[in-house]
């Protein structure tokens, strides 16, 4: 009987303490409020008066030419009040963030299952969501290109992209070692527990007052404007908190408040939509489906001296964030090993789906997941252990310009990192243990690996690294802070609330962080990229310290104070030992009195980083992100079934901002990135339509998949770039930690045939692939040994 | 009259639908915002709530059900416990069930959490604390946490059952208690709650078009997710004829409205072998609702307890008021969720022969997740042999590869009265592609079945040799 596991074993390092509020294990700021129900979400607010419902009509076909739409049934039912399609936009009809090419409401072409062709109003959200069943829509269907093959043939979403150099096949070929290969990695849905919703709301000056559950309520607000053909002036977006986002809120929560804010124009009443969970998982984008192809060439210590590696991303119909999301791929292509002359060609491919979007990682994985499975087969091709070539290959000095030209900085701490890590988890005497357990166990087969994570930290878009914040200080002493970041459950406003503390020497609880307004900060970029904490941080302790600066300048003139002065724990200190001590009230008081300013906007920019597309060289990453995991799996080679046995995490953070917090980011990333390797499968029929729309047939991970031992180790050392308290981002990194769990399936399928074959393992690992991949290497094993049999028959003849 | 407790507040409640969803009534009715829709189908668990009703003893037991897939009519008689009960507002108090996931930091997005809080309040309310506290959270989905201080809270929480303390969310239970033992049976005129079989047989004379519910967690789907109105409900989860678990010389009769986690705790006792299958089946929350005869009622081709039936020889009884029939279950369900179920019928028990000395029986689940999923292939064996290792008796049962569950009885024919051994085993293997035709579809290909159910057959045998197979057995 298995288990439902209990936690064994979970490290707690925490960073020393220098600070008395950064650095500390706060609780999320919402905690208590989360617990007793009385957080509230958009679907949460009391309804405001007349307030309609709204849905959509979508499209049951994945592609054609839309004939006739034909809603006078659903204007007739019960409850309905409108039911409009693109004609009745009034401005722009393209909602596509960067490029053109995602209509708010299908006009003339059908480009994916589920695409919302028709927005209905209603009394309530059920008559609403009846009523808009009730459409009939003409469609003349056409042939959709869905599979990779099929995408091959047709026009790419975006050109391709090339970096590093030309690799020809005569290069690979003077190497004594060379391994190529084609690995499918699949998509995932974001399953965000609260679904896409927003709340419109008429202003009295024609413009649009607007609740989104979105990372981006910039990018909202000036869609919104652009489709109302209003100034961005007229449209606020008001985000206090999401229920998740992982990526999945960035773009694809426009379309549903433009929806709702189009339903409030025409109307004049307010409009709340809110997906149905089967609906948000046909309608909106998912993580990437990728198809890679590698070919590396090595010498005899399986040392890569040059690579080939493709990769080709399966974007849906329209561009969205797919260039860079491809891009981010190519850019991680390498992990963290030098690849010697490399070539890194990456493809956006256009398949006739709903357009894939940000998930946590953003590309990043996918690209990782390449070298990570070619890794693994050159370790079988040069008959070394996974992790012994992976230590060869490591960046290292000499060796540590990636294929864009940047530089590794921190090669030493990759490698500590690694050593530290093989060494608290035993990897060496566990090595021989699976071994023992395998040669005994005819049926149950284990696996065990080490992967090593080196995650590139900016926004590669270099213009979108720059955020703003706003501090207030109230004449009663209390902080109020809003910035450009939004809370998704990160602990983004926890992070920012020590920080302000911190830097105007105050408590945790003398500062308040209030909901991200497109009308207090504006112009922010999205809460995306793991940047939440690193560039809003760094804005609001700019603002902070604008204002105590003032503080202190005012004080030192009015107290006729000299020599230090500092802010600490809520008293103005003055002299070397703080003889004259001042409360912050009584400061701020007198500050007031005098006319000081005691609020303050901050602004950030991220130094030092660049990139030349047209060269594809530059420096995108201000730092990169550094962290390696170990995981034990077994599994059944009857079935495919897989339980992941233990696994080992020891991550980088820099100088933790609050170590709980990156704990439970680590761990969370973790197990969602388990969920895309292993449960988490997407399945489309052939004509295009997902057949995996809901949790009754997608299935991320229960409490009963988490592994039976975890340890979580942070990595204490701070960052040496000038980062906020010198901490390091953490939001997607540890996502990645999970391609241990993969390899280690990997491994455990690679003892069927002694480690003598590749794996043709593909992603997500379910049961069902796991079998495949067992059968096809058993099968190789056999071709090879009757192979062997027959050339010593021939040799004794 | 419709009458529910909702927290401290009696609702009387009139003019509601049948089809009415007790989220829908607190979040839209009430105001009570707390419990969130994530799915709407009873697999996410955010809309998780806690029922308070009395058990065979009359004493208050507390169970977590999925608000949005019960009706609200339901609850009548019955006291729900929503997460805004739990902190004391007055005192600004956390309950300590609130204040261990505080502790471990378990919320993050925190969406999920209200419904986390009342799995773990209906955990620390259990007369003692189960083996795997855990379980109590099978049901509920954290998308941001990765479960660890879940677990760890749920630990802690464990120990509050069974310990007398001052609950501040249910501050007056002998109140509850007797406004209960005193509520009146429930007048409705389009949700019927019959006590008694004759009172079920008049109620399906008189409304034909009536649908019946028992637990209600696959029908509301079509309430909830293909957004169907349905007029008229009959509830069999009273009759008293559909109600316990009674005993003969052959066997057992369990009643079809019993709730799948308490003939879980019957099964564990009397037949070992199917525990793991039936912890499977759903979440705890789920199982907390559905019940045997809902299961069979609806013909699901892979639904896990036919193939489980059939494998222990076990019947359907059919009842319409006046005569009972029984069915082997292979009989009953005649196609793609079709059965021999007539217009006024209904499913009113489950009889199961006591297992015979000697003989083997094991269930095996494949699903892509382990736990609250449905299954890929389930197959079940039953076998014994004779003093010359020949097999004597043999049942082969499976679903998932077929339009309903099926006995192979062809596979069957092919180890009777052969010797138990390997090369039986693989001539078996070797016949199964020639006698199952499953489908491919979203949790699995035609192939992957095939291949599933040859080695769970190889499974089977391995078992009975001793060979460690199962990656539960040693974990």
């Amino acid at each position: 009987m298995r288990k439902l596991t209990q936690v064994s074993h979970r490290k707690q390092s925490e960073t020393p303490v220098d600070y008395q509020v950064v650095g500390r294990s706060h609780k999320h700021e919402s905690a208590a409020k989360q617990v007793s129900g009385e957080a509230q979400f958009i679907d949460d607010y009391p309804t405001p008066r007349g307030c309609l419902h709204a849905a959509v009509v979508v499209s049951d076909v994945v592609k054609g030419q839309l004939e006739q739409v034909d809603l006078s049934a659903v204007a007739a039912a019960p409850g309905v009040v409108g039911a409009y399609t693109h004609e009745a936009i009034p401005g722009e009809k393209d909602i596509g963030p960067i490029f053109k090419g995602d209509p708010l409401l299908a006009e003339g072409e059908i480009k994916y299952h589920g695409q919302p062709v028709a927005l209905v109003l209603a009394r309530s959200h059920r008559q609403a969501w009846q009523a808009a069943a009730l459409a009939k829509l003409t469609i003349n269907q056409q042939h959709a290109h869905v599979s990779f093959e099929d995408a091959q043939t047709i026009e790419p979403v975006l050109a391709p992209n090339h970096m590093g150099q030309a690799v020809s096949q005569q290069q690979l070929a003077t190497s004594p070692l060379q391994v190529s290969g084609e690995l499918s990695v699949g998509g995932q849905e974001h399953f965000y527990l609260e679904g896409q919703i927003s709340l419109a709301e008429l202003t009295e000056d024609g413009g649009i007052f607007l609740r989104s559950s979105s990372q981006h309520p910039t990018e909202v607000q000036t869609l919104v404007a652009e489709v109302l053909h209003v100034p961005f002036s007229k449209v606020t977006v008001d985000m206090r908190r999401m229920g998740g986002g992982f990526g999945g809120k960035e773009t694809q929560a426009a379309q549903w408040a433009c929806l709702a804010s189009l339903g409030a124009w025409l109307t004049r009443k307010p409009v709340k939509l809110r997906l149905p969970r089967a609906v948000d998982m046909t309608a909106t984008g998912k993580r990437h489906p990728f198809v890679s192809r590698f070919q590396l060439a090595a010498d005899e210590r399986g040392v890569i001296e040059s690579a080939k590696i493709e990769v080709n991303g399966l974007c849906g119909h329209s561009a969205d964030l797919s260039g860079a999301i491809v891009d981010r791929a190519m850019f991680h292509s390498d992990n963290a090993y030098s690849l010697g002359a490399a070539e890194v060609v990456g493809n956006r491919l256009r398949t006739d789906m709903v357009s894939h979007t940000a998930f946590r990682g953003f590309g990043g994985p996918q690209g990782m997941m390449a070298i990570e499975r070619a890794m693994q087969d050159l370790s079988i091709a040069a008959g070394i252990d996974s992790l012994d070539l992976r230590l060869r290959n490591l960046y290292r000095e000499g060796h540590n310009t990636t294929h864009y030209g940047m530089e590794v900085e921190q090669t030493d701490t990759i490698k500590t990192v690694i050593d530290t890590l093989a060494e608290s988890c035993s990897y060496r005497a566990r090595r021989e243990q699976v071994k023992a357990f395998n040669a005994a166990n005819p049926v149950l087969k284990k696996g065990l690996a080490l992967t090593p994570v080196k995650f590139g930290i900016s926004f590669t878009a270099t213009h979108l690294n720059q955020a703003g914040a706003l501090v207030h200080v109230y004449t009663d002493g209390s902080v109020q802070v809003s910035h450009g970041g939004t809370e998704m459950g990160q602990g983004l406003h926890t992070k920012i609330q020590q920080i302000v503390a911190q830097s105007l020497g105050l408590d945790f609880e003398s500062v308040l962080i209030t909901s991200t307004r497109t009308d207090k900060v504006p112009n922010t970029s999205p809460t995306a990229a793991s940047s939440g904490a690193d560039l809003n941080g760094m804005a609001a302790h700019n603002a902070a310290v604008s204002i105590k600066q003032r503080l202190l300048d005012f004080a030192r003139e009015h107290y006729q104070l000299s020599g230090e002065l500092d802010i600490e724990d809520g008293q103005l200190l003055s002299g070397v030992s703080g003889e004259r001590q001042i409360p912050w009230e009584t400061l701020v008081q007198d500050a007031y009195m005098n006319r000081v300013s005691l609020s303050a906007s901050g602004f950030y920019k991220t130094p030092k980083i660049w990139y030349d597309p047209a060269k594809s060289v530059g420096r995108p990453f201000f730092y990169f992100s550094i962290g390696a995991a170990c995981s034990e799996v077994t599994i059944d080679t009857l079935t495919g079934e897989m339980v992941v046995d233990r696994v080992d995490i020891l991550h980088d953070v820099g100088n933790s901002l609050n170590p709980a917090i990156d704990l439970g980011q680590i761990e969370g990333a973790f197990i969602q990135g388990m969920g895309w390797l292993t449960n988490e499968e997407l399945v489309w029929n052939e004509q295009g339509k997902l057949l995996s729309n809901s949790p009754m047939n997608y299935k991320i991970p229960t409490i009963g998949d988490y592994p039976k031992a975890m340890n979580i180790a942070l990595f204490d050392k701070a960052n040496p770039e000038h980062s906020i308290y010198r901490s390091k981002a953490v939001g997607e990194p540890p996502f990645m930690h999970a391609i241990s769990v993969w390899c280690a399936i990997y491994d455990a399928i690679a003892s069927l045939a002694d480690h003598q074959q590749a794996v043709p393992l593909n992603a997500p690992a379910t049961g069902e692939e796991i079998l495949r991949a067992c059968n096809a290497v058993t099968q190789a094993r056999a071709t090879f040994n009757d192979a062997t049999e027959v050339a010593e028959e021939v040799d004794n003849a | 009259m419709l009458q529910i407790m909702i927290n401290q507040q009696l609702e009387t409640v009139a003019d509601v639908r049948a089809d009415t969803m007790l989220l829908t009534y607190l979040r839209e009715q009430m105001e009570l915002t707390g419990s969130k829709e994530g799915c709407a189908s009873g697999d996410c668990g955010a809309c998780t709530v806690v029922v308070v009703e009395l058990d065979d003893q009359q004493q208050l037991r507390y169970r977590q059900i999925n608000a949005c897939i019960t009706p609200l009519h339901a609850l009548h008689g019955k006291q729900v416990i929503t997460v805004e009960q739990l902190k004391d507002l007055q005192a600004n108090q956390l309950h300590p069930v609130q204040q261990a996931v505080v502790d471990k930091h378990g919320s993050q997005c925190g969406f999920c959490t209200p419904g986390i809080i009342m799995s773990l309040y209906a955990l620390s309310k259990q007369r003692q604390a189960p083996a795997h506290p855990a379980e109590y959270l099978a049901g509920n989905l954290c998308r941001c946490t990765g479960y660890g201080p879940l677990i760890e809270a749920a630990n802690d929480v464990a120990e509050l059952a069974g310990v007398e303390y001052f609950d501040p969310a249910q501050p007056d239970e002998a109140a509850v208690k007797t406004w209960q033992q005193q509520c009146a049976a429930l007048q409705s005129g389009v949700y019927h709650r019959p006590q008694t079989r004759s009172e079920l047989a008049e109620l399906r004379a008189k409304y034909p078009e009536a649908q019946l519910i028992a637990g209600g967690t696959d029908l509301a789907l079509e309430i909830t997710q293909q957004l169907k109105d349905i007029e008229q409900l009959i509830d069999v989860s009273a009759v008293d004829d559909l109600q316990g678990i009674s005993e003969s010389e052959q066997g057992w009769r369990i009643g079809a409205a019993l709730p799948l986690d308490i003939f879980h705790d019957f099964m564990r006792e009397h037949f070992p072998s199917t525990d793991e299958l039936i912890e499977r089946l759903g979440s705890l929350t789920i199982r907390r609702r559905g019940t045997l005869g809902g299961s069979l009622g609806h013909a699901s081709p892979i639904g896990d307890i036919a193939p489980l039936l059939i494998s222990l020889g076990g019947n359907i009884e059919v009842d319409d008021g006046k005569t009972r029939q029984l069915f082997a279950p292979e009989d009953y369900i005649t196609g793609y969720r079709q059965t021999r179920l007539q217009n006024k019928q209904w499913i009113s028990a489950v009889h199961l022969p006591r297992p015979q000395p000697g003989t083997q029986h094991a269930i095996y689940k494949v699903s892509k997740r382990f736990e609250d999923d449905i299954a890929t292939v389930v197959l079940a064996v039953r076998l014994r042999v004779d003093d010359a290792q020949r097999v004597k008796h043999c049942i082969i049962s499976a679903g998932g590869i077929a339009a309903k569950s099926v006995r192979l009885s062809e596979l069957e024919a092919l180890l009777l009265g052969q010797p138990f051994n390997q090369a039986s085993i693989d001539k078996l293997k070797a016949a199964v592609p020639l006698h199952i035709s499953p489908l491919s579809d979203v949790r699995g290909s035609a192939g992957y079945r095939v291949q599933l159910v040859q080695n769970l057959l190889q499974r089977f045998y391995l078992e009975s040799q001793q060979i460690t197979t199962r990656l539960t057995d040693y974990a």
